[in-house]
C-alpha cells in the first residue's frame, strides 16, 4: 500500500497545477514590450535634441559673448557655418542610421 | 527550433520568435512565480515582467547553461524580489512548523482529485521547498539547475526534496481511504 502511496504521490507531482493565465499571454507581452521600448526611443530623441539645441544656444551665446558687436547680428558672419554643422550632423545620423546600424540588425 | 536559433532571431528583431520563446518557457515561469505568489491576480503580471525582462536581457545570454534554466533563475529573483518589495519576503519558516490545512471525511479518496490535493499541500509548504519540488518533478531539473535557480547548496536542494516528499507521504499515510475535500 505505501508503494502505491509512493507512485501516487511521483504521478501527483508530475501532474500540471491549474493556473489561469490569458490566451494571447505571449502577444501581450511582446506589444508591452514594443511600447515600453518606443517610450525609451522617444525619451532618447528628446534627449539628444535637449542636448543639441543646449549646445547650440550656449555656442551662439558665447559667439555673440566673443565676437566685437555684442549682439546677435555677428549671426550673419557666421551664417554659413551655423547651417553647414548641424546639416553635417543630421546627414552623419542618417546614414549610420541606413548603412550600419539596419545592417548589424539584419 | 533550437534554443541557439530562436535567441539568435529573437535578438535580430523577429516579433514571431519572440512569441515562440514566451510560450515554449511559459508553463515553467508560471510554475515558479504560482509557487512564491499566492495572489492569483499577481501572477499574470509578474510573469509579464519576467518575460519583459527575459526578452530585454536575451542577448547577455551566452548559453553557459541551458536557456530554461537562466530564464527559470530569472523568474526566482524576480518574484523574491517582488516579495520583498511588498513586504512579504519568501518563507524561511521550517517545513515541520506548517500547520497543513486538509479537508477529510472517511468515504475514501477520490483518485483523480489526488494530484489536486498534493499540489494543495505543496502550495502550503515554504516557498523554497515547493519551488525545489516543482522544478524537480514538473520541470525536470537536475540537482545542479536547481542550484544555480535558487542560489542554495546542492546538499540542501536534496535535503529539501527529501524531506518535502516525506512530509507528502506522512500526511498521506493516516488519510489512505478516506476523501479528501479541496476547498
Amino acid at each position: 500500500m505505501k508503494k502505491d502511496l509512493d507512485k501516487m504521490i511521483d504521478k501527483a507531482l508530475k501532474t500540471e497545477f491549474e493556473f489561469s493565465m490569458s490566451t494571447d499571454f505571449a502577444l501581450k507581452v511582446v506589444r508591452n514590450m514594443e511600447t515600453i521600448a518606443a517610450v525609451s526611443d522617444r525619451r532618447f530623441n528628446w534627449l539628444i535634441g535637449s542636448i543639441f539645441s543646449l549646445t547650440f544656444i550656449v555656442g551662439l551665446i558665447t559667439m555673440m559673448i566673443l565676437s566685437e558687436q555684442k549682439s546677435l547680428l555677428m549671426i550673419k558672419s557666421y551664417l554659413s557655418w551655423i547651417i553647414i554643422i548641424p546639416l553635417t550632423v543630421v546627414i552623419i545620423q542618417y546614414l549610420d542610421k541606413k548603412l550600419v546600424k539596419q545592417k548589424l540588425h539584419a | 527550433m533550437t534554443d541557439r536559433e530562436l535567441v539568435k532571431k529573437v535578438i535580430a528583431g523577429e516579433k514571431l520568435a519572440s512569441v515562440a520563446l514566451i510560450q515554449k518557457h511559459q508553463r515553467l515561469v508560471v510554475h515558479i512565480v504560482g509557487r512564491l505568489i499566492d495572489h492569483k491576480e499577481e501572477l499574470e503580471e509578474v510573469c509579464q515582467d519576467i518575460f519583459i525582462k527575459v526578452l530585454d536581457k536575451l542577448s547577455t545570454f551566452n548559453f553557459d547553461s541551458k536557456l530554461s534554466t537562466w530564464i527559470a533563475t530569472i523568474a526566482f529573483r524576480h518574484s523574491a524580489n517582488h516579495l520583498k518589495k511588498l513586504k512579504r519576503a519568501v518563507k524561511v519558516e521550517d517545513l515541520e512548523n506548517v500547520n497543513y490545512q486538509i479537508g477529510v471525511d472517511d468515504k475514501g479518496y477520490e483518485k483523480e482529485d489526488f494530484a489536486s490535493f498534493i499540489h494543495s499541500l505543496i502550495a502550503q509548504m515554504p516557498e523554497h521547498y515547493s519551488v525545489i519540488l516543482t522544478l524537480y518533478h514538473l520541470d525536470g531539473f537536475s540537482y545542479p539547475e536547481i542550484v544555480e535557480v535558487t542560489g542554495l547548496p546542492e546538499g540542501t536542494v536534496k535535503n529539501y526534496l527529501f524531506r518535502a516528499r516525506k512530509k507528502l507521504k506522512e500526511i498521506c499515510v493516516p488519510l489512505l481511504g478516506k476523501e479528501i475535500h479541496l476547498d
